[in-house]
């Protein structure tokens, strides 16, 4: 019962620095909910056209990004041509949010959760560049294993009517790295959920955040367990299925 | 938009979504990814995108009279180090 009120707290307290809501993005309008209250702290919420991340002011970057892919929107994204621009997110306080140039010679990238190429429309695709949606990643992961995770994530959802995905960052250790003058927290892993209603199929994949191109598959629990977030928009039964591993990665 | 090579640290040109990318920086522009150019007309908006980012970058490089033969690398801004605020 603790456990529970607990729980019912953090979902409170996260709902309460919610500026408004979009639970379109969500499965059952449920988002992701913060299990460890220490992440609740300075925890916002922020809607976007076809995405929304929970932003922390601790980490200055995001906790959770999340999507709902639709083949349609999907095929649409494909064919996007344009330039965008990172930007720093003014909807934060100041000093909540990463500025472009605490990553400026940090030899990070910034690594979209939500990704551009999910994105179906030109505005939606501008907004993914909100720092608000940015981790510090290493380059080469970004550049090759992570970009290659994105395009298995969208051939999957390119077979189904539609997915819910959310991307976000891990953060494990007694001591973290920070990069620029704001003290944007290096995550250690980086994850993603996937959650395909049609197939009844849901499963994790996670990746060190270094030049690696190893990937480990996780069932959704013992990603919730190892990342602080609990995911109740997936069906409980659906959270201990182990997939062999991801087509074409 | 036109993508200005040199011109910042903040601009990304997207081509197929984000299968391609040109990520600009006032001292290395960066090309990433898969390509595929297909023949037809989305083939050609793809490559003409490419070609004007190219074009940018070769335009900035030869006119540059003081262009060095390697440019010097900056050093890495300092990290930092923090605890886990969400352990304890």
């Amino acid at each position: 019962m603790r456990k529970y009120l607990a729980s019912a707290l953090v979902a409170l307290a996260t709902q309460a620095f919610a500026s408004n809501s979009c639970p379109q993005f969500s499965p059952q309008g449920k988002a992701p909910v913060l299990a460890n209250p220490r992440m609740a702290v300075k925890a916002r919420l922020l809607c976007y056209s076809d995405f929304e991340v929970l932003h922390s002011g601790i980490t200055h970057g995001p906790l959770w990004s999340a999507e709902h892919l639709t083949r349609a929107h999907l095929a649409a994204a494909k064919t996007e041509v344009r330039t965008n621009r990172f930007f720093e997110e003014i909807r934060l306080p100041y000093g909540e949010g990463a500025r472009l140039s605490d990553y400026r010679r940090s030899g990070y990238d910034r690594g979209h959760m939500s990704p551009a190429g999910d994105r179906w429309s030109d505005k939606a695709m501008a907004e993914s560049f909100s720092m608000a949606n940015m981790v510090p990643q290493n380059p080469t992961n970004n550049r090759r294993l992570w970009a290659h995770i994105e395009e298995a994530v969208r051939r999957v959802g390119l077979t189904v009517p539609d997915t819910y995905v959310v991307t976000g960052p891990i953060f494990k250790g007694a001591q973290l790295k920070t990069i620029g003058k704001t003290c944007v927290i290096v995550p250690t892993q980086i994850f993603k959920v996937v959650y395909v209603p049609r197939k009844r199929l849901a499963f994790a994949v996670v990746v060190n955040n270094m030049p690696t191109n190893r990937y480990d598959i996780a069932t959704v629990h013992e990603l919730e367990a190892q990342s602080g977030l609990r995911f109740p928009g997936i069906p409980e039964s659906l959270k201990d299925t182990r997939i062999g591993g991801l087509n074409g990665v | 938009m036109e993508f200005k090579a040199f011109a910042d640290d903040s601009s990304v040109l997207n081509i197929h979504g984000d299968a391609f990318t040109v990520t600009n920086d006032p001292k290395c522009v960066v090309l990433s990814g898969v390509l595929e150019l297909t023949r037809d007309k989305a083939g050609l908006v793809m490559a003409l995108a490419l070609q004007q980012a190219v074009a940018s970058v070769v335009d900035v490089l030869s006119r540059d009279p003081a262009l060095p033969e390697h440019v010097r690398k900056d050093p890495g801004a300092p990290t930092g180090k923090i605890k886990n605020p969400f352990v304890g």
